[in-house]
Protein backbone atom coordinates (compact mmCIF):
# COMPACT_ATOMS: atom_id res chain seq x y z
CA UNK A 1 0.00 0.00 0.00
CA UNK A 2 1.26 3.45 -0.85
CA UNK A 3 0.51 5.93 1.87
CA UNK A 4 2.54 8.88 0.66
CA UNK A 5 0.23 11.86 0.55
CA UNK A 6 -3.02 10.00 1.07
CA UNK A 7 -5.68 11.28 3.38
CA UNK A 8 -7.02 14.75 4.06
CA UNK A 9 -6.13 16.47 7.27
CA UNK A 10 -8.58 16.75 10.12
CA UNK A 11 -8.49 19.31 12.89
CA UNK A 12 -8.57 17.43 16.14
CA UNK A 13 -9.34 19.30 19.33
CA UNK A 14 -8.88 18.09 22.87
CA UNK A 15 -10.22 18.82 26.33
CA UNK A 16 -8.14 21.16 28.43
CA UNK A 17 -5.68 19.36 30.71
CA UNK A 18 -5.90 20.01 34.43
CA UNK A 19 -3.81 22.91 35.75
CA UNK A 20 -0.18 21.89 35.99
CA UNK A 21 -0.70 19.02 33.55
CA UNK A 22 0.48 18.74 29.98
CA UNK A 23 -1.15 17.43 26.84
CA UNK A 24 -0.84 13.98 25.39
CA UNK A 25 -2.84 11.81 23.04
CA UNK A 26 -2.27 8.39 21.49
CA UNK A 27 -2.61 7.17 17.92
CA UNK A 28 -5.56 4.76 18.11
CA UNK A 29 -5.38 1.07 17.27
CA UNK A 30 -5.89 0.39 13.57
CA UNK A 31 -4.68 3.81 12.46
CA UNK A 32 -1.53 5.68 11.53
CA UNK A 33 -1.23 9.45 11.93
CA UNK A 34 0.85 12.21 10.45
CA UNK A 35 0.81 15.39 12.53
CA UNK A 36 1.29 18.41 10.29
CA UNK A 37 0.88 21.12 12.88
CA UNK A 38 -0.96 22.30 15.94
CA UNK A 39 -1.05 24.74 18.76
CA UNK A 40 -2.14 25.36 22.32
CA UNK A 41 -2.44 28.25 24.70
CA UNK A 42 -0.38 28.45 27.87
CA UNK A 43 -1.19 30.66 30.82
CA UNK A 44 1.84 30.49 33.09
CA UNK A 45 1.32 31.12 36.78
CA UNK A 46 3.31 33.76 38.62
CA UNK A 47 5.95 31.25 39.69
CA UNK A 48 9.30 32.29 38.26
CA UNK A 49 11.14 29.48 36.49
CA UNK A 50 12.50 28.57 33.07
CA UNK A 51 9.79 26.67 31.24
CA UNK A 52 10.98 25.05 28.02
CA UNK A 53 8.26 23.93 25.59
CA UNK A 54 8.95 20.40 24.36
CA UNK A 55 7.20 17.92 22.11
CA UNK A 56 7.84 14.26 21.55
CA UNK A 57 6.51 11.23 19.67
CA UNK A 58 7.09 8.02 21.66
CA UNK A 59 6.02 4.45 21.03
CA UNK A 60 6.62 2.06 23.89
CA UNK A 61 10.13 2.78 25.07
CA UNK A 62 11.17 4.25 21.72
CA UNK A 63 11.39 7.97 21.18
CA UNK A 64 10.66 8.64 17.51
CA UNK A 65 11.05 12.38 17.61
CA UNK A 66 11.86 14.97 20.26
CA UNK A 67 12.19 18.72 19.91
CA UNK A 68 12.28 21.67 22.23
CA UNK A 69 12.09 25.36 21.65
CA UNK A 70 15.49 26.92 22.18
CA UNK A 71 13.99 29.86 24.02
CA UNK A 72 13.12 29.33 27.66
CA UNK A 73 9.71 30.59 28.55
CA UNK A 74 11.02 32.61 31.44
CA UNK A 75 8.56 34.19 33.80
CA UNK A 76 10.24 37.16 35.33
CA UNK A 77 10.55 36.99 39.09
CA UNK A 78 9.06 40.47 39.45
CA UNK A 79 5.89 39.57 37.63
CA UNK A 80 2.89 38.75 39.72
CA UNK A 81 0.47 38.31 36.88
CA UNK A 82 -0.41 35.38 34.69
CA UNK A 83 1.71 35.25 31.56
CA UNK A 84 -0.10 34.23 28.37
CA UNK A 85 1.50 32.73 25.31
CA UNK A 86 0.38 30.92 22.20
CA UNK A 87 2.42 27.84 21.34
CA UNK A 88 2.58 26.24 17.93
CA UNK A 89 4.30 23.24 16.38
CA UNK A 90 4.47 22.57 12.68
CA UNK A 91 6.31 20.70 9.96
CA UNK A 92 9.43 22.67 9.14
CA UNK A 93 12.01 24.72 10.95
CA UNK A 94 11.32 26.47 14.25
CA UNK A 95 10.88 30.19 14.57
CA UNK A 96 11.57 30.70 18.25
CA UNK A 97 9.62 33.66 19.51
CA UNK A 98 7.60 35.74 17.12
CA UNK A 99 7.44 39.14 18.74
CA UNK A 100 4.55 41.56 18.64
CA UNK A 101 1.90 39.27 17.26
CA UNK A 102 -1.65 39.83 18.41
CA UNK A 103 -2.17 36.54 20.11
CA UNK A 104 -3.43 36.56 23.68
CA UNK A 105 -1.28 39.33 24.98
CA UNK A 106 -3.13 40.11 28.20
CA UNK A 107 -0.62 41.09 30.86
CA UNK A 108 2.30 40.40 28.57
CA UNK A 109 4.57 43.39 28.99
CA UNK A 110 7.35 41.95 26.87
CA UNK A 111 5.11 41.70 23.84
CA UNK A 112 6.33 38.17 23.11
CA UNK A 113 3.54 35.98 21.99
CA UNK A 114 4.20 33.02 19.75
CA UNK A 115 6.51 30.18 20.64
CA UNK A 116 7.04 27.52 17.98
CA UNK A 117 8.63 24.10 17.65
CA UNK A 118 9.53 22.46 14.35
CA UNK A 119 8.36 18.89 13.89
CA UNK A 120 8.67 16.22 11.22
CA UNK A 121 5.50 14.85 9.64
CA UNK A 122 6.36 11.21 10.23
CA UNK A 123 3.81 8.42 9.87
CA UNK A 124 3.24 7.42 13.46
CA UNK A 125 2.08 3.85 14.11
CA UNK A 126 -0.77 2.98 16.44
CA UNK A 127 0.12 3.34 20.08
CA UNK A 128 2.44 6.29 19.54
CA UNK A 129 2.07 8.96 22.20
CA UNK A 130 2.11 12.60 21.10
CA UNK A 131 3.01 14.70 24.09
CA UNK A 132 3.43 18.45 24.36
CA UNK A 133 4.68 19.77 27.65
CA UNK A 134 6.90 22.32 29.31
CA UNK A 135 10.09 21.42 31.07
CA UNK A 136 9.64 22.85 34.61
CA UNK A 137 5.90 23.22 34.21
CA UNK A 138 4.37 24.58 37.41
CA UNK A 139 1.28 23.46 39.30
CA UNK A 140 -0.58 26.65 38.47
CA UNK A 141 0.20 26.67 34.75
CA UNK A 142 -2.83 26.12 32.53
CA UNK A 143 -2.77 24.63 29.05
CA UNK A 144 -5.84 25.06 26.86
CA UNK A 145 -7.13 25.21 23.27
CA UNK A 146 -5.11 22.20 22.15
CA UNK A 147 -5.63 21.40 18.48
CA UNK A 148 -3.76 19.49 15.79
CA UNK A 149 -3.99 19.06 12.04
CA UNK A 150 -3.76 15.28 11.66
CA UNK A 151 -3.71 13.10 8.55
CA UNK A 152 -5.10 9.73 9.62
CA UNK A 153 -5.29 6.49 7.65
CA UNK A 154 -6.74 3.11 8.56
CA UNK A 155 -4.18 0.32 8.40
CA UNK B 1 5.84 0.88 -2.67
CA UNK B 2 6.09 3.11 0.34
CA UNK B 3 4.96 1.69 3.60
CA UNK B 4 4.09 2.68 7.09
CA UNK B 5 6.72 2.54 9.78
CA UNK B 6 7.15 -0.25 12.28
CA UNK B 7 8.88 -0.05 15.63
CA UNK B 8 11.85 -2.42 15.54
CA UNK B 9 13.35 -3.44 18.87
CA UNK B 10 16.22 -5.70 19.91
CA UNK B 11 17.25 -7.37 23.13
CA UNK B 12 19.47 -5.32 25.38
CA UNK B 13 23.18 -5.59 24.55
CA UNK B 14 25.65 -6.80 27.13
CA UNK B 15 27.04 -4.29 29.59
CA UNK B 16 29.85 -2.32 28.03
CA UNK B 17 28.60 -2.77 24.46
CA UNK B 18 26.68 -0.65 21.99
CA UNK B 19 23.79 -1.92 19.88
CA UNK B 20 23.42 -3.05 16.28
CA UNK B 21 20.63 -3.86 13.84
CA UNK B 22 21.06 -5.15 10.28
CA UNK B 23 18.76 -4.60 7.32
CA UNK B 24 17.47 -8.12 6.49
CA UNK B 25 18.12 -9.91 3.22
CA UNK B 26 15.62 -8.87 0.54
CA UNK B 27 14.61 -5.68 2.34
CA UNK B 28 15.46 -1.99 2.33
CA UNK B 29 14.99 0.29 5.31
CA UNK B 30 14.43 3.96 5.90
CA UNK B 31 14.93 4.99 9.52
CA UNK B 32 12.66 7.79 10.68
CA UNK B 33 13.73 7.98 14.28
CA UNK B 34 14.58 5.98 17.34
CA UNK B 35 16.25 5.90 20.68
CA UNK B 36 18.03 3.88 23.30
CA UNK B 37 18.50 4.29 27.00
CA UNK B 38 22.01 4.70 28.37
CA UNK B 39 23.09 4.22 31.97
CA UNK B 40 26.69 5.22 32.53
CA UNK B 41 28.83 3.65 35.22
CA UNK B 42 30.80 5.62 37.81
CA UNK B 43 33.93 5.70 35.65
CA UNK B 44 34.67 9.26 34.59
CA UNK B 45 35.52 9.42 30.88
CA UNK B 46 34.21 11.17 27.77
CA UNK B 47 31.64 8.86 26.16
CA UNK B 48 30.40 10.34 22.92
CA UNK B 49 27.23 8.66 21.57
CA UNK B 50 27.42 7.84 17.87
CA UNK B 51 25.36 6.20 15.17
CA UNK B 52 26.87 4.66 12.07
CA UNK B 53 25.45 3.13 8.91
CA UNK B 54 28.03 0.75 7.47
CA UNK B 55 28.06 -2.21 5.13
CA UNK B 56 31.05 -4.15 6.37
CA UNK B 57 33.52 -2.49 4.04
CA UNK B 58 32.92 1.19 4.60
CA UNK B 59 30.95 3.80 6.48
CA UNK B 60 27.84 5.06 4.67
CA UNK B 61 26.88 7.66 7.22
CA UNK B 62 28.05 8.73 10.66
CA UNK B 63 26.65 11.01 13.31
CA UNK B 64 27.82 11.88 16.80
CA UNK B 65 26.80 13.89 19.79
CA UNK B 66 29.28 16.58 20.74
CA UNK B 67 28.31 16.42 24.40
CA UNK B 68 29.52 13.46 26.44
CA UNK B 69 27.14 11.94 29.01
CA UNK B 70 28.30 12.30 32.57
CA UNK B 71 29.39 9.40 34.72
CA UNK B 72 26.80 7.58 36.82
CA UNK B 73 23.92 9.14 34.93
CA UNK B 74 20.87 8.04 33.00
CA UNK B 75 20.10 9.31 29.49
CA UNK B 76 17.83 8.65 26.57
CA UNK B 77 19.81 8.87 23.34
CA UNK B 78 17.47 9.95 20.52
CA UNK B 79 18.07 9.71 16.77
CA UNK B 80 15.93 11.64 14.31
CA UNK B 81 16.02 14.09 11.46
CA UNK B 82 17.99 17.15 12.50
CA UNK B 83 16.36 19.91 10.51
CA UNK B 84 14.08 21.07 13.25
CA UNK B 85 16.25 20.51 16.26
CA UNK B 86 17.27 23.26 18.64
CA UNK B 87 17.76 22.21 22.22
CA UNK B 88 16.44 19.40 24.28
CA UNK B 89 16.44 19.65 28.03
CA UNK B 90 14.21 16.67 28.48
CA UNK B 91 16.05 13.88 26.73
CA UNK B 92 19.55 15.23 27.14
CA UNK B 93 21.21 13.58 24.14
CA UNK B 94 20.36 13.82 20.48
CA UNK B 95 22.03 12.63 17.26
CA UNK B 96 20.76 13.60 13.80
CA UNK B 97 20.04 10.98 11.15
CA UNK B 98 19.13 11.69 7.51
CA UNK B 99 15.70 10.09 7.55
CA UNK B 100 14.30 11.34 4.27
CA UNK B 101 17.31 10.80 2.10
CA UNK B 102 18.62 7.31 2.60
CA UNK B 103 17.14 3.94 1.74
CA UNK B 104 19.49 1.48 3.38
CA UNK B 105 20.06 -1.72 1.37
CA UNK B 106 20.06 -5.25 2.77
CA UNK B 107 23.12 -6.02 4.83
CA UNK B 108 23.57 -2.50 6.09
CA UNK B 109 24.47 -2.43 9.75
CA UNK B 110 23.02 0.31 11.92
CA UNK B 111 25.37 0.64 14.85
CA UNK B 112 24.66 2.66 17.95
CA UNK B 113 28.01 3.14 19.64
CA UNK B 114 29.71 5.11 22.35
CA UNK B 115 33.26 6.25 22.03
CA UNK B 116 35.10 5.07 25.15
CA UNK B 117 32.18 3.02 26.43
CA UNK B 118 33.01 1.48 29.79
CA UNK B 119 32.55 -2.09 30.98
CA UNK B 120 29.89 -1.07 33.45
CA UNK B 121 27.83 1.06 31.06
CA UNK B 122 24.48 -0.39 30.03
CA UNK B 123 22.48 0.25 26.86
CA UNK B 124 18.81 -0.79 26.86
CA UNK B 125 15.41 -0.13 25.28
CA UNK B 126 16.78 0.10 21.75
CA UNK B 127 14.07 0.89 19.21
CA UNK B 128 13.82 2.36 15.73
CA UNK B 129 10.86 3.49 13.65
CA UNK B 130 11.67 1.74 10.38
CA UNK B 131 9.94 1.94 7.00
CA UNK B 132 10.62 -1.41 5.35
CA UNK B 133 10.08 -2.35 1.72
CA UNK B 134 10.82 -5.38 -0.42
CA UNK B 135 12.69 -3.98 -3.44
Amino acid sequence: MSVDGTGIGTIMTFANPAAGSDFSTTVPAGQAWRVWGGSCHIAASATSTNRTPTLYFKNGNTYIYVASNGQDYNHDANQTVVFHQQHAFQEGPPFLYVAGQVWNLTNNPAGLALNTIGIRAIWLPAGTIIRYFMFNMQAGDQMSQVGMLVEAVNV
Amino acid sequence: MLGLGTIMTITNPSAGAGWQMTVPTGKAWRIWGGSCHFQSSATVVSRFPTITYENGTGVLWFGSQAHAPQANSSYDIVYHDAECFLTDLYINQFIPVPAKAIWLPAGTNIVGGFQSIQAGDQVSNVGLLVEEVTP
